[in-house]
């Protein structure tokens, strides 16, 4: 036990649940779908966070949770980009106003 | 106030400043670069926290890899700032503000109602202590829990990736261009 454990817990997740409301804030607000994407970033790390906060008490598995969570986000963000890209190909434009196909 | 919270401070508002700072500016290169900042920052939270291998893999996948993805995408399509002056939904800035805070309202008051937080599930801390005790490093535990206990959700991450790589080969190939002798595709269709 170092002297950096003595910070509660409610701290860390406290600068979580701060740092996931602004990334949601980016994703409500912004129309550039690439920085929409670093908002979701933002709030996956937010979540790890969170994860890693609770696996200080209650053993690894948390940190393992986080692990899948990095695992996903990557996977995540080949996928979206490649969309974007394919998107900016046959449009010229990426503003999430202007791609309205899927709209009812 | 002890060097322990000092640190803790300093960490959490560079965090929050970065985070900000994603959200807020026009440049989205900017905004990337403070994104890479906002990693590194809890990169070193994780250090606080005693997770030092999910720390370094912070670095190295997310202010890495992820990050380069991000401003090569960036680059590639030259984007300029953002159109600000017209807003087909009507009021989308000031709800989704309304939205966020009451968010923010909703988590703390999950985090700060509990006075005193749930009594720590005693196996699992002191499976730490005995691992640190005998002289097992981290990275030996989630590594053998990884292959033991979450061996099945391993595999399927793994499958996801491959997924991901073959997706992203079928949205980005270019529609129409036919494949000549020596393999490269010709520009014009």
């Amino acid at each position: 036990m170092g002297p950096l454990q003595a910070i509660p817990s409610q701290y860390y997740l406290g600068l979580s649940a701060v740092l996931f409301t602004i990334g949601t804030l980016g994703v409500l607000t912004r129309k550039n779908p690439i920085v929409i994407f670093m908002c979701i970033e933002l709030m996956l790390n937010a979540v790890n966070l969170a994860f890693i906060t609770f696996s200080r008490e209650r053993g690894f598995d948390g940190q393992i949770f986080a692990f899948f969570v990095m695992t996903v986000a990557a996977a995540e963000v080949a996928v979206g980009l490649g969309i974007i890209v394919s998107i900016f190909r046959e449009r010229h434009n990426i503003d999430v106003d202007e791609v309205s196909l899927l709209r009812g | 106030m002890t060097g322990a919270l000092i640190f803790f401070w300093i960490l959490a508002i560079l965090a929050v400043v970065t985070a900000l700072g994603v959200v807020f500016h026009r440049n989205p290169v900017r905004s990337a670069l403070l994104l890479v900042l906002n990693f590194v920052s809890l990169a070193f939270v994780y250090f606080a926290l005693n997770a030092q291998v999910l720390a370094v893999l912070q670095v190295l996948v997310y202010a890495g890899a992820i990050m380069v993805l991000f401003m090569f995408i960036i680059m590639l399509l030259n984007l300029g700032g953002e159109n600000t002056t017209t807003d087909p939904l009507v009021g989308q800035r000031s709800v989704g503000a309304l939205l966020g805070i009451a968010l923010l309202v909703g988590l703390g008051a999950g985090i700060f109602s509990v006075a005193n937080p749930a009594p720590a599930l005693q196996a699992g801390a002191d499976r730490i202590r005995a691992a640190e005790a005998q002289g097992i490093t981290q990275i030996q535990v989630i590594g053998y829990d990884l292959f033991t206990k979450y061996v099945y959700p391993f595999e399927l991450t793994s499958i996801l990736l491959l997924v991901g790589v073959i997706g992203v080969l079928i949205l980005t190939k270019r529609r129409g261009a036919p494949v000549t002798a020596d393999g490269s595709t010709t520009s014009n269709p």
